[in-house]
């Protein structure tokens, strides 16, 4: 089907990447990781606990964040900023662009609670010190924004900067917004993308009473959709694309690295927290993102799903996928398995990783899955070792708490051509 | 010159806070064209002064500071000690 098509619409091309995660400090390392079934699983080193429940996470290691904040500047950051700076900016220097005074740019952040990890510094100063000794800077590191801000700062971009709180499909959905931007001709270059660090006592222990968290008998571990998975690991990290016309992007010689193809989104209302049985509002969203990708389901060549390896999401994304697919369907991975559940972030650099992995023509193995769940529907979840596939499009699909679902559709940068 | 403990501890905090070599901050140093102190760096750097000082500085009194030696005048002043 020609995506150009009846309306005319600009492509959209991928031309900077970048990524901080549990694997490495780019979206490369982290797709490396991925495809060799890396688990990057450890005990927490971010605070000090005796609570065995919040005492495993997957971290981003210090040492790959150097080189784009300074020292000076980390102070003004809370850790989802500093990562998402970090990623954000890496992204546009991938990209080589030259932006000038009339480009007209936006940056679009996704992020669940942006910088409550100083929010919670500053409530324990207030409550054992009182106010007078809170840090002036707690308001513009806590607030959700402050990614957005300190990346159009950083950048010295002065078109729009928003931000999506969505829980943990806000990077999904800004980079489906994102992607918007360009395609109604709001933009002429958008950085977009998720940042998210909640590895918290408070966060984790919320998400531990919730029942949504690994580890509650026996060692943490993120299974999705295996039979023993009980539950996902709190990971973090930040993921950010650069996205241009397609003919813009062409002829100023920009390496393209992908495109996004297609999105579709709505609210799963059955819930706060679990998603409907039957998968109808999935179903609905991934379709939605066929269609605006102008493909059909055969024309996928892998999913990665969001495979939170919670008892709940795990039999409904299946069900909704074999539904939308037939039995069987297109490989499928679940980048949670090694990367930890980077909340907001997570539907970023899944996506990225999707781009990347549709490029390389490989499914990497979802890590943790040994057997699959029989409760779980006949999936073609790739267990063990990476997958050789076609290169081709990929689906992307983020289910948030909330309800919020994002289904990305993306490519390599020759998908499905029709020029 | 004289409160030379005042001055240690301003030069330590201003250092800590901006992560900046201690020996490049002199009495003369200008906060805001030398270091690009700004308004939220100044409530930084005046709360970890008063830690290690143990005394308390009126936050009205941070806008009039140019230099490290108007901090450290303000600082003796607080303290009850003379100003040299």
């Amino acid at each position: 089907m020609d995506r150009a098509g009846p309306r005319h619409r600009s492509r959209i091309a991928i031309t900077g990447i970048g990524a901080v995660s549990p694997a490495g400090g780019s979206a490369a390392e982290t797709v490396d990781g991925l495809i060799a079934g890396r688990s990057t699983v450890g005990p927490v080193t971010r605070y000090e606990t005796a609570h065995e429940t919040i005492a495993t996470a997957c971290e981003v290691q210090d040492e790959v964040l150097e080189g784009v904040v300074s020292p000076r500047d980390r102070r003004r950051h809370c850790r989802a900023s500093l990562l998402g700076t970090t990623a954000g900016i890496r992204a546009v220097e991938s990209a080589g662009l030259q932006v000038g005074g009339d480009t007209r740019t936006a940056v679009v952040v996704g992020t669940g609670m942006g910088g409550l990890d100083v929010f919670e510094v500053q409530s324990a100063i207030f409550r054992d010190r009182g106010p007078d000794r809170m840090s002036p800077l707690g308001v513009p590191m806590v607030m959700s924004n402050a990614i957005a801000a300190n990346l159009a700062f950083t950048l010295g971009w002065s078109g729009v900067a928003v931000t999506y709180a969505m829980a943990c499909s806000s990077g999904a959905f800004a980079i489906a917004e994102g992607a918007r931007y360009i395609r109604d001709g709001q933009a002429d270059v958008v950085l977009c993308g998720g940042a998210e660090s909640l590895i918290t006592p408070s966060v984790m222990g919320s998400f531990s009473r919730a029942g949504a968290m690994s580890g509650r008998a026996g060692p943490a571990r993120c299974r999705p959709f295996d039979a023993q998975r009980d539950g996902f690991v709190m990971g973090e990290g930040a993921g950010f694309v650069v996205l241009e016309a397609w003919e813009a992007a062409v002829a100023r010689g920009a390496s393209i690295h992908g495109e996004v193809l297609g999105w579709g989104a709505n609210t799963d209302i059955h819930h706060i927290t679990a998603p409907s049985p039957d998968g109808a509002p999935a179903i609905d969203c991934m379709q939605m993102a066929l269609a605006d990708a102008g493909l059909e389901p055969a024309d996928i060549r892998h999913v990665s799903a969001h495979g939170t390896a919670t008892l709940l999401n795990d039999v409904s994304e299946a069900l909704a996928l074999q539904k939308v697919f037939g039995d069987g369907g297109p490989p499928l991975t679940a980048p949670k398995g090694s990367t930890g559940h980077m909340l907001g972030a997570s539907g970023a650099v899944e996506a990225i990783a999707a781009v990347l992995c549709a490029d390389r023509g490989v499914v990497p193995p979802v890590v943790g899955l040994e057997e699959l769940d029989p409760e779980v529907g006949p999936i073609d979840a790739v267990i063990g070792t990476a997958r050789t596939i076609d290169r081709g499009p990929a689906l992307s699909n983020s289910f948030a708490f909330g309800g919020h679902n994002v289904t990305l559709v993306v490519g390599p940068p020759d998908a499905t051509t029709n020029q | 010159m004289g409160n030379d403990d005042i001055f240690e501890a301003i030069q330590g905090s201003l250092a800590m806070i901006l992560e900046i070599d201690p020996t490049t901050i002199e009495r003369s140093t200008n906060l805001r064209d030398d270091l690009a102190v700004d308004s939220l760096a100044m409530v930084e750097v005046v709360m970890e002064v008063e830690d290690r000082l143990g005394v308390s500085v009126p936050e009205e009194r941070l806008r009039g500071l140019v230099t490290v030696a108007d901090a450290i005048a303000l600082v003796a002043e607080v303290r009850g000690a003379p100003v040299s």
